[in-house]
């Protein structure tokens, strides 16, 4: 059973940014806040889906209407993440339908992520610990094109199910599931192939192209855009286990926060995960100013990334300590 | 296992509807629950890592822990939903004159 035990560290060093009183205040569970932000996310993947349709007559023109789709698609890493944490809704059903709906389209095995996140949430921005740290330093220009084209999450995340399908979990990855639990996300994995292979399968019995061209090709070309969020979080961040620092607030406009379901408040996310997406916000009006608020928005950032935290080209050799113990 | 005797708790005003607060009980952690208008107890460490339930989210009868929000039914114990996949213990509670008591279980 792994034990994490950065925990009471962490909990301690929230409690010295807000207490539990002014906390509890937040973390009250809706369902409705998030059954609007998954349905009007829904209506508009549904729209540029329809576009789509208009423009397979076009020629060219299907090409920006699949990226257009595409990126509308990539949003729904947003509600997979909310719900992987079981904050987006008080009702329970509703959360876990979602959670799986959103890791089939998004191609991210739900159980697994919900381990591999509590990981990241417990050791975010160290090195060789943090299980989802993006780009640690040095960081070169190659890297963040290879990060952002997502080509690194095809691999990773097929790779965590063709491995788990065969019953197999790679060692860092192991360390954050229980051994009692291995046979969820096994089976998880054959699932989702079964549900892609079926599709495949379907694909070519009817001999049709709307699953590449309203979800495969899309999906591809449609993520980075949520890689480039992903990248705001915590790049370029101190790398050491520092609440106040290690992540950034962007400052950004009401669409965007729709879409990313208010993960632009990245620094009150990591202070409290149990607060819901809904409520970030009010999070951030009373202990904001704590955190850190780069007082930026996603573009702005990016560009920092790129000028300021990208060490040249080509990738340097990394120093990354090795996993000491078991977590 | 043996059960102890009853053991003042908490008093009940302090434990608001839907929510939870620790007390410490013969030198064990505690979770003092209140759901539903009735009060539950069960261990106040998380099965999972160091947190305490204690400063979780009680949601109906859930109680969700505030580090990666593993999930545990207050009545029973039983582990909910990942990242948790260990029961905690539970104990019987019983209110008089506006106190909770809490029974131990002998080790
Ligand atoms: S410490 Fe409780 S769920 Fe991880």
């Amino acid at each position: 059973m792994p034990h994490l035990d950065a925990n009471a560290e962490l909990l301690r060093r929230q409690r010295e940014i807000v207490d539990r009183k002014t906390l509890k205040k937040f973390t009250k569970r809706r369902d409705l806040p998030g059954l609007l932000y998954f349905f009007g996310l829904l209506t508009c993947i549904v729209g540029s889906g329809y576009i789509v349709f208009l423009s397979t007559s076009w020629g060219w023109l299907l090409w920006p209407a699949m990226l257009f789709h595409g990126i509308m698609l990539s949003h729904l890493f947003a509600p997979l993440h909310e719900t992987s944490h079981g904050t987006a809704f008080r009702t329970r059903w509703i959360n876990e339908a979602i959670l799986w709906f959103c890791g089939i389209v998004t191609i991210w095995p739900p159980i697994y992520f919900r381990y591999d996140h509590a990981g990241h949430h417990t050791y975010a921005q160290e090195p060789g610990k943090d299980p989802e740290l993006v780009l640690p330093a040095p960081r070169s220009l190659i890297e963040y094109i290879y990060y952002v084209s997502a080509i690194h999450l095809w691999i990773k995340n097929f790779g965590w199910l063709f491995r788990h399908a065969r019953g197999y979990m790679h060692p860092f990855n192991r360390q954050f599931v229980p051994d009692e639990d291995l046979w969820r996300i096994y089976l998880e994995a054959r699932i989702m192939l079964a549900v892609y292979a079926a599709l495949i399968i379907g694909s070519i019995y009817f001999q049709t192209w709307a699953v590449l061209i309203y979800w495969a090709i899309p999906t591809v070309i449609g993520v980075p855009v949520a890689r480039m969020l992903r990248v705001a979080d915590h790049t370029g961040c101190p790398e050491e286990p520092d609440l106040h620092t290690y992540a950034r607030t962007v400052t950004t406009d009401l669409l965007t926060r729709f879409f990313c379901w208010n993960m632009s408040y990245h620094c009150e996310h990591h202070l409290a995960p149990s607060v819901p997406f809904h409520q970030l916000k009010k999070l951030h009006e009373e202990v904001g100013d704590q955190m850190n608020p780069v007082g930026k928005g996603y573009i702005a950032v990016q560009w920092e990334v790129l000028t300021k935290h990208l060490s040249g080209v080509f990738p340097k050799r990394k120093k990354v300590q090795p996993l000491s113990k078991k977590i | 296992m043996n059960v102890k005797d009853w053991v003042f708790a908490i008093s009940a005003g302090e434990v608001e509807e839907e929510d939870v607060m620790p007390a410490e009980i013969d030198g064990w952690d505690i979770a003092i629950y209140r759901a539903k208008g009735k009060f539950y107890a069960t261990h106040d460490k998380c099965t999972h890592g160091d947190a305490y339930l204690s400063e979780g989210v009680v949601v109906g009868e859930v109680i969700e822990c505030p580090l990666h929000q593993g999930r545990f039914c207050i009545k029973t114990g039983k582990a909910l939903s990942a990242p948790v996949s260990k029961p905690i213990e539970t104990f019987e509670t019983k209110l008089e004159a506006g106190n909770v008591y809490v029974r131990l279980k002998e080790a």
